[in-house]
């Protein structure tokens, strides 16, 4: 499943936001937001979207945090830990 | 009387009441009026060692901060000019504004400011500010606004809304813009209320939104429409704490659908307005019940506004104390915009019979993006500025999240690829100026007289699902 939504994530992340990386430049690691990010700010909205269609799950305002937001892999990760609640 | 002259008056009524409250994740403290007054006098003093006096232009590249206010009131109580601009400004983008503006200093790292200095008597400044906003005609231009200005504009907001020693009032803007600076910061300080300093609302502030509010018993804030959709989209309306009683709203359209669903939603009333840097902000204001009209920007307050045109619609020109001199170091510019006495805007608008001003369109070229005006000339000459570009074309397409964003269609004669289009832009102007995409076409679309169809391509976008 984690796999499942890595690979979605990774394709929406490239196609629909466009960081401007190459599929092997996004990494599990690569920041997303912030000022080193490389996803613009308030397309979080987009992101939440995602994750409650694909995940099936209600982000709530305060987990929108760095440490589930910041990256593929914290992503993942978070969404993973919010479906199995 | 001056910026620094006025803030002098506040502190001396009420020294020991609380001026800003630092909110950031790392902040923590709160500056009485007395003590913004001494930082100020700190910063001076750090200014003064760094050679700056009366009339040199300091460019501070700085993210919203105490040590920003400070420097800000510092340069002030000094007679010099403050160049706020975006920090995420490209390399190119800083030295255009650094020679532009022919700055003396520019603070790009938070210095360490003495907590208190001297400061030496100085003569009655005139200029204030010089804001950044896009050029239509290519390179940014300098907006002057004189203390006069600001001080006009700052009275007027106080007046309308109402500002007092009990405002507290959220700033989520960025300084760099005339309505952060100006109506977040300026104008709660000058009422004796409080400025409680948040970082520029970014996407992991959301959820710090209302909480603060709550803990620093926020009474208002300033936004703008993306904020607020996003504060719809991901907070609840049992968030809202009950000290926040209205919100003020500018830079962007606010539709009356919208504008209804967030007010039922959160049970604050959202008031639009209506300016730009040109006028230090905003020159027509939307009060709260009765006295707003939803769909409109307001009424003009403390300066005279009409519409330029043989019917009731047109273009809307703006004359008064707030309204700029001009364009630094750009006559043409500054001849164009500012003529019979009146500033022309280059927005398209009607008045009602009671003044309100309801905007139905732009004159000139502009992409609204979010709270960020895009002109597609800047866009278009990075574009062509690449070798393999022969011909290009940015337009708004219609954003879900900001309103619009700017998208470039492009003609080439040698080898690119979208992807390293938008990384060239990206190397060279602030990222919300970067296209959302680049399409490579074989011809563009044009008119009778030859120049780009920008409609055709515009209708395009706006086909699109």
């Amino acid at each position: 499943m984690a796999n499942d939504l890595r690979a979605a994530l990774r394709e929406f992340i490239l196609t629909r936001l466009d960081p401007g990386l190459s599929a092997d430049d996004l990494t599990d690691d690569t920041p997303l937001f912030g000022h080193h990010g490389v996803i613009e700010s308030l397309a979080v909205l987009e992101v939440v979207e995602f994750l409650e269609t694909h995940g099936g799950f209600r982000v709530k305002p305060h987990e929108i945090v760095e440490d589930h937001f910041g990256s593929v892999g914290r992503l993942v990760a978070y969404a993973q830990a919010r479906s199995s609640t | 009387m001056s910026l620094a002259e006025r803030l002098a008056a506040r502190v001396h009524s009420a020294p020991d009441a609380p001026a800003l409250i630092d909110a950031r994740p790392d902040g923590g403290q709160t500056w009485t009026a007395a003590t913004l007054w001494a930082r100020a006098g700190g910063a001076a003093s750090w200014l003064a060692g760094q050679g700056i006096g009366p009339g040199d232009r300091v460019v501070l590249l700085l993210p919203s901060s105490p040590t920003f206010v400070a420097l800000v009131w510092g340069a002030w109580r000094l007679g010099a000019v403050v160049v706020p601009v975006e920090p995420s400004s490209s390399p190119r983008e800083r030295r255009f504004f650094a020679e532009h503006s022919g700055a003396s200093l520019v603070v790009e790292v938070p210095p360490p400011l003495p907590e208190r200095g001297q400061v030496p008597e100085v003569p009655a400044p005139d200029r204030a500010l010089l804001l950044y906003t896009s050029g239509s005609t290519g390179d940014p231009k300098g907006v002057v606004l004189t203390h006069d200005n600001v001080l006009a504009s700052v009275h007027d907001t106080i007046a309308w809304f109402g500002f007092d020693a009990a405002t507290r009032l959220l700033c989520v803007l960025n300084p760099t813009h005339g309505h952060g600076l100006i109506v977040g910061l300026l104008a709660p300080l000058l009422a004796g209320g409080v400025v409680v300093l948040e970082e520029r609302f970014h996407a992991f502030s959301v959820g710090r939104f209302w909480p603060v509010c709550a803990a620093h018993q926020v009474t208002c804030f300033s936004s703008v429409p993306s904020i607020l959709r996003t504060l719809l989209r991901l907070t609840e309306g049992g968030d809202r704490p009950a000290s926040v009683q209205f919100g003020l709203c500018a830079s962007a359209p606010l539709s009356p659908g919208f504008q209804a669903s967030f007010e039922q939603t959160f049970g604050v009333p959202l008031a639009n307005n209506y300016g730009m840097t040109e006028t230090a902000t905003w020159v027509t204001r939307n009060g709260l019940d009765p006295d707003r009209r939803v769909g409109t920007v307001g009424r003009a307050q403390g300066c005279e506004v009409d519409i330029l045109g043989p019917g009731p619609m047109g273009e809307v020109r703006v004359r008064g104390p707030q309204v700029s001199p001009g364009y630094h170091d750009n006559s043409e510019a500054t001849a164009r915009a500012f003529r019979d006495g009146w500033f022309h805007t280059g927005d398209l608008g009607q008045l009602d019979s009671d003044g309100f001003l309801a905007l139905v369109g732009r004159a000139k070229e502009v992409i609204s993006r979010g709270a960020d005006k895009v002109y597609p000339v800047e866009l278009e000459e990075v574009l062509l500025a690449h070798p393999a570009v022969v011909v290009a074309a940015a337009v708004a397409a219609p954003s879900k999240h900001y309103g619009e964003e700017p998208v470039a269609f492009v003609v080439l004669d040698g080898p690119a690829t979208p992807k390293q289009l938008r990384a060239w832009c990206r190397e060279r102007l602030t990222p919300f100026k970067v296209p959302r995409s680049v399409r490579i076409e074989q011809t563009l679309p044009r008119g009778r007289t030859g120049k780009l169809d920008k409609r055709a391509l515009a209708a395009r976008l706006a086909d699109e699902p």
